[in-house]
């Protein structure tokens, strides 16, 4: 399992694309199959590194982070295939698993993402990675939803080789995701918070707490908006909610990463592992900020 | 072995005389029946739907399968009507020609609407039916099974179903189900009550359209269609409230100007709270004024775009036509290679009796005479006398194969015979 490395998945997911793209030029009886071995290899690649990782005591870094996030994506891209294979939504969701797998492998290595080790601290770290990968999702449910839209009003559908959902499809998966996407922030940041009130040090100055609450306050207002205004629970306001929302996240993350925060850091050492006296001054400066 | 149809079809027939020969689902085990009392020793099947009338007749030999007019007769008799009168309508197709039909029409390749599925659950059906009656046989089976595959590789290997040429189909199957993914909870409004909706109304109903309004000036046609298809009916003068309550809308009116104008829909377009309407104008001129296309959330689609994707499609089949034909003629081909292959088993079989008989008496002969062999030896003179029968029957069975390429081999069957003094 030592052999695996981020290039690996990364690989096979890269030749994936470049099959999923060719959908767009020709119709190919193997391609499905081709698609299949490489994805299901990648994702195997991408299971296996994931699991030496936690196997590792190190569930903490960014990379771990971003690589789960893009481990369930591609989780969610294999459902898909295997049983909506026609549905050529990969074109859209492996660019982004790719995107986040890039951005674990290069941006810092320090930690602003903690899966926590106390049950709050994992309802905490869960509930966010769940909610990012909602969002994200809906993200593709809403480009395809316009996508498709502008397709569909330029009467370039029929012509075209291949087929994206129906638009009551994706406007159903897109409103869904901005539900269960507030849910789970919400679950997320109040865990967050009850984390940190134990120790009665709510850091509510800290970028990333204000910033995730700010992303929630927007999930809120959006749903708010869902329920009172009805023209917005219809395709493209969904959509470009959706869209809103992973703008809002993309800010998140980037606050996190790149503003001084108080969240539990950590440098890592150059192959990404820690040693066994980083891992106790992990333990305690999680102490510490909670 | 003879295998044969004798039957009729839109190719050939009109509406009114299939209309009288079709056998319908009830009647036909009585028809079956009837055949078989009048056939005895052959396998019959009957191929029954809206666009064909086909009896498939199979036996070992020639003299049993009823001729051309006999199956005219029967089915004359059976319907009540003069033999005379259907006699010209009734086409005869036999042996290799008669395989090649049936698997063009399992493919849908001879189908009114080439590509459409239905007909093979209909061809699947009539074997089945005639199987459960106890009409069919080894050779009905062989064909209707290879019918079935052959179906089934031009549909999977070729796009030829998917593309759809009548505007009714391109209107649902290639815009309408890009919308919506069911149609069961959709209002569907169908303004206009002519042939054009009609048609539309069969492809919603396949997509499973449940909720549908007819709403048409002349009360009386409409009322027809709404019975006929079991649909609401409602009044014209209702229309502006039942364009805000649809989601589909198929419009098919003779009208001169458009029934919509963008300020008409204007009025509505609050009540629509941006809810998507997918609006399929296929009247001549337009029903729809154009600009209705640009508000939001509407898809509009007349009959020129509808028109351009048919032409498109009528060209894409044009293509995959060779390629579906391919495989029909690979699989005639295989079945019919296979088929003369299985006429020449007697002779082989009489073949191979006549070599083990005289080998069993050769060996009685042989170890009566060496008293002192042992077991292992008896074994392998036995051995050698099996593989030398395989050696000498080798290459007169491989050239009876050969041959059944292009046809049974009577000629070489007859000289066998002959040769080896094999009696039937």
């Amino acid at each position: 399992m030592e052999n695996i490395s981020v290039f690996c998945f990364a690989a096979s997911y890269s030749v994936a694309l470049l099959f999923e793209l060719t959908r767009l030029y020709f119709r190919s009886a193997i391609r499905g199959i081709l698609l299949i071995g490489f994805s299901v290899a990648g994702f195997i690649a991408q299971t296996l590194f994931v699991i030496a990782r936690l196997a590792e005591q190190s569930p903490r870094d960014a990379l771990d982070w971003y690589l789960l996030v893009a481990w369930i994506l591609a989780a969610i891209y294999l459902y898909l295939l295997f049983y909506h294979p026609t549905v050529p939504l990969g074109i859209f969701l492996l660019p982004l698993i790719l995107a986040i797998i890039a951005a674990a492998e290069y941006l810092p290595q320090e930690s602003g993402y903690p899966l926590g080790e106390s049950t709050w601290g994992m309802l905490h770290g869960f509930s966010l990675l769940l909610g990012t990968v909602i969002i994200f999702f809906g993200f593709v449910g809403g480009m395809t939803y316009l996508i498709q839209s502008r397709r569909l009003q330029k009467k370039q559908t029929s012509f075209s080789r291949f087929r994206l959902p129906s638009l009551e499809w994706t406007e159903k998966i897109t409103a869904r995701c901005i539900f269960f996407s507030a849910i789970f922030l919400s679950v997320g940041v109040l865990s967050g918070i009850a984390l940190n009130a134990k120790e009665d040090k709510v850091p509510w100055s800290d970028p990333v707490v204000w910033s995730s609450g700010l992303l929630l306050l927007w999930l809120a207002a959006a749903m708010l908006f869902n329920a009172i205004y009805r023209p917005a629970r219809q395709g493209r306001k969904v959509a470009y909610l959706t869209l809103a929302s992973a703008g809002f996240l993309l800010l998140v993350l980037a606050v996190t990463r790149l503003v001084p925060n108080q969240h539990p850091t950590r440098k890592m050492s150059d192959d990404k592992l820690p040693h066994a006296h980083q891992l106790s001054e992990t333990v305690e400066l999680e102490g510490v900020s909670r | 072995m003879k295998l044969q149809l004798v039957g009729c079809s839109h190719q050939t027939t009109p509406v009114e005389i299939r209309q009288q020969l079709a056998v319908a689902a009830k009647d036909l085990p009585e028809a079956i029946e009837g055949l078989q009392d009048r056939f005895p020793n052959t396998e019959t099947v009957v191929l029954s739907t809206c666009n064909r009338v086909e009896v498939y007749t199979a036996a070992e030999s020639h003299n049993e399968v009823p001729s051309h007019e006999e199956v005219a007769q029967f089915l004359a008799e059976f319907h009540h009507i003069d033999s005379e009168k259907i006699m010209g309508e009734l086409f005869l197709q036999s042996g290799e020609e008669a395989v090649r039909h049936l698997f063009y029409v399992a493919a849908s390749l001879d189908s009114m609407v080439v590509g459409e599925s239905q007909i093979l659950g209909q061809v699947k059906q009539a074997y089945e039916d005639a199987t459960r009656l106890g009409s069919t046989g080894p050779l009905t089976h062989g064909v209707f099974q290879s019918a079935l595959k052959a179906a089934r590789r031009v549909a999977n290997d070729t796009s030829i179903h998917r593309r759809r040429v009548s505007v009714p189909a391109v209107a649902v199957s290639d815009f309408a189900t890009q919308i919506f993914e069911r149609f069961d909870d959709k209002n569907i409004l169908l303004i206009g009550a002519g042939d054009m909706a009609e048609e539309t109304l069969e492809y919603l109903r396949a997509e499973g359209a449940q909720k549908l309004t007819i709403i048409n000036r002349n009360p009386e046609r409409s009322n027809e269609l709404a019975e006929k298809w079991n649909c609401r009916l409602d009044r014209w003068d209702r229309l502006n409230d039942l364009l805000a309550e649809a989601d589909l809308i198929v419009s098919t009116t003779a009208a001169e100007n458009p029934i919509v104008t963008r300020e008409d829909f204007a009025k509505i377009e609050s009540r629509r709270y941006q809810r998507p309407l997918a609006i399929l104008d296929l009247a001549v001129p337009c029903d729809f004024d154009p600009e209705i296309g640009k508000c939001l959330g509407v898809y509009l689609y007349n009959i020129d775009d509808l028109q351009i994707v048919c032409h498109r499609n009528r060209q894409a089949r044009q293509k995959e036509w060779p390629a579906a034909e391919r495989i029909i003629e690979e699989e005639t081909q295989r079945f019919m290679t296979d088929l003369h292959h299985r006429a020449t088993a007697p002779t082989i079989r009489q073949l191979k009796e006549s070599c083990q008989q005289i080998k069993e008496e050769e060996l009685q002969r042989l170890f009566h005479k060496i008293q002192e062999e042992s077991a292992s030896s008896r074994e392998e003179i036995e051995i050698a006398f099996d593989r030398f029968i395989n050696k000498l029957l080798h290459p007169p069975l491989d050239s009876l194969r050969e041959e059944a390429h292009s046809g049974t081999p009577h000629a070489l069957l007859e000289a066998l015979k002959r040769l080896f003094k094999l009696k039937d």
